[in-house]
């Protein structure tokens, strides 16, 4: 097991190592620079000064052992240009505080619910709920969190004027602090939590479903326990088992924030720097973004696989090779 | 044909025409599903608009009347769903935009299948060290933020439809790849293709005879999937305001130029999200429907 661990982390560090190589080089691509100025271009003099204090005067490959040299043994990531008076740490952990907000309520609500419905539907099958669930199940599927995002904006603020059109945190509600739940975050936290949701709900069905077939369950059955009994001892643990890997992906990218309800409902999160770093050609945010969203989702991978084991010895990690 | 005789893959119930294979028993599943249906339906009449939006579309995308900037619905004649900002026709706009969400959707797949198919087969075929190398390659690109990784690929060659493809294509092909190596892995042991090998069946025949006619069909329907994923990528590349160019029109532009103007205009937001709600809803219910039709142990 431990040896199956470390050689996991060697191939997180190789994938990081290679995530690093190549976004550091592509972006270096990107036509243009931090420093070019179109309205007032800088005297040649003080813009090879700036060039100097930041390093990017130097051969690129250079710049990427300073970089990494930096990021490893210092944890240092930078200073962003866009916001030259913080570091690059400071400003993720700044901006993460809301997405994390975001995210955890996220998190909740898709599981809660997703969770919830999923084992009702399977547990009433084909009754309304159950096709209710499904429903939902399938517009939270296929339709995108954006889209979700602009109907609710529609009717809940356009149309009913009952909620606000964005922000976090910003509305009186929020503000007033007695308040249990503020306005601003219900639509924002429902348009994002209604993919996963369903995602949950339709897993934690055909699980469901799947375990109330086998034959240990209808031993449960024969031998006289109840029906609380059974669900909880024996369909619920062997049902949320094969969940664990397929939910456990879902989670870092939550964590992590959407681009787009971010941007639809003006939360000033992580998400607003994935595309104002590119634009800004903010070359130490760029990195730090790209990995720490390549380290959180490897490092998923890695938890859920050895609390599979965990939680279910039936299956030996390495045994195939740990493909 | 010596060959497949002596698989036995040829033991069908010699009736002539009328005998049925998997595709005749397939499409009869297929059309049996009233909701697969109804999502063939959907998708074939995105696909008409996108082919024929020059007929029927009743004006040209790009053209700007500067007297009729921002209408409701209805509230011109000859104008049903409105005018945009600058005064261009929505319904035309969303009826070319068709042509833009399907171009890349069902291109970015071409690609995944081009790539992903060979590279998939090759590592679960000749496994050891080109498996190795191939799979770790599937690894490390799974590890990339696809949506950060496709802005960034748009930033260094620029917008435009040819360079959304592009972008979108550099992450597709890694589920279908991994799933035809896995699909590969687990048929290369079976009997059949030992008998093929046996009876001295060539290498690249076993692959594309024997092991890939028996993959596809969980690589189809991931394709089927890969299609409103694609469309999906587009329309929120588009919507951030990157992806496809003015004036050509995308639906995800459309309802990311709409958010500005939704507390009075509406119209500028509803109808370009059901347009990509009703394609990803088609495609969805299609590859809903392929799976249930291509694999009969899922019918109990």
């Amino acid at each position: 097991m431990a040896r199956y661990i470390l050689g996991r982390i060697l191939s997180l560090i190789l994938v990081l190592f290679v995530v690093s190589v190549v976004t550091f080089f592509l972006m270096h691509q990107v036509p243009g620079g931090p420093f070019d100025e179109t309205k007032a271009p800088l005297p040649p003099a003080a813009k090879e000064n700036i060039l100097r204090k930041y390093g990017l005067d130097k051969p690129i490959h250079i710049q990427y052992l300073n970089y990494m040299k930096n990021a490893v043994l210092h944890f240092d990531f930078g200073i962003p240009y866009q916001q030259p008076t913080t570091t690059v740490t400071a400003l993720i952990a700044k901006s993460w505080k809301v997405t994390a907000q975001v995210g955890v309520m996220t998190v909740l609500l898709a599981f809660g619910a997703g969770i919830t419905l999923g084992i009702y539907a399977a547990y009433h099958q084909n009754s309304w709920i159950d096709n209710v669930t499904t429903f939902i199940a399938m517009l939270g599927i296929t339709v995108p969190s954006f889209v979700v995002a602009m109907w609710l904006i529609l009717f809940f603020a356009v149309r009913l004027d009952w909620l606000p059109m964005g922000g976090w945190n910003a509305s009186d509600s929020c503000l007033v602090g007695s308040a249990f739940v503020c306005t601003d975050w219900i639509m924002p936290v429902v348009a994002y939590a209604i993919g996963p949701l369903a995602i949950i709900a339709r897993y934690t069905r055909s699980s469901v479903v799947d375990v109330m077939r086998q034959d240990f369950t209808r031993t449960a059955r024969a031998k006289g326990l109840g029906n609380r009994a059974i669900m909880l001892r024996h369909v619920l643990r062997n049902a949320l088992i094969p969940m664990v890997t397929a939910l456990g992906v879902i989670i870092p990218n939550l964590l992590t924030g959407s681009i787009f309800i971010e941007a639809v409902f003006r939360i000033n999160g992580l998400g607003k720097f994935f595309v104002t770093s590119i634009f800004n050609r903010d070359y130490p945010m760029i990195m730090a973004l790209f990995l720490l969203i390549a380290f959180l989702w490897s490092l998923t991978y890695l938890f859920t696989d050895v609390i599979y084991t965990w939680i279910d010895p039936r299956v030996r990690l390495g045994a195939e090779g740990g493909a | 044909m010596t060959a497949r005789a002596a698989t036995g893959l040829d033991v069908a119930p010699a009736g002539g025409e009328g005998h049925r294979t998997l595709w005749h028993d397939a499409a009869r599943r297929f059309l049996r599903n009233r909701l697969a249906v109804f999502g063939l339906a959907i998708v074939f009449l995105f696909l008409f608009l996108a082919l024929f939006a020059d007929l029927v579309a009743p004006f040209p995308y790009d053209k700007v009347y500067f007297d009729r900037v921002l209408r409701f619905p209805f509230e011109l004649p000859g104008h049903p769903l409105g005018t945009d900002e600058v005064g261009r026709d929505y319904l035309s706009r969303l009826i070319y935009g068709a042509r833009t969400s399907m171009t890349v959707g069902i291109a970015v797949q071409l690609v995944a299948f081009l790539v992903g198919v060979p590279l998939g087969s090759l590592a679960g075929y000749a496994g050891g060290r080109t498996d190795f190398v191939i799979s770790r390659f599937i690894d490390t690109m799974t590890a990339f933020p696809g949506l950060m990784f496709s802005i960034l690929i748009i930033s260094v060659w620029g917008g435009g439809i040819t360079k959304v493809i592009f972008a979108l294509s550099i992450t597709s092909w890694i589920g279908i790849a991994r799933l035809t190596r896995g699909q590969i892995l687990s048929l290369r042991e079976k009997e059949y293709v030992e008998a093929a090998r046996c009876t001295g069946v060539s290498q690249n025949r076993i692959i594309l005879r024997h092991l890939l006619p028996n993959a596809l069909t969980p690589i189809l329907v991931s394709i089927s999937f890969g299609i409103p994923a694609a469309i999906f990528g587009e329309a929120g590349l588009s919507f951030l305001g990157i992806g496809i160019n003015d004036p050509i029109p995308s639906w995800g532009k459309m309802v990311g130029v709409s958010n500005a103007y939704v507390r009075v205009y509406w119209h500028l937001a509803l109808f370009p999200t059901i347009a990509v709600a009703l394609a990803m809803l088609g495609f969805s219910f299609v590859g809903d429907g392929l799976r249930d039709a291509l694999d009969p142990k899922m019918i109990e």
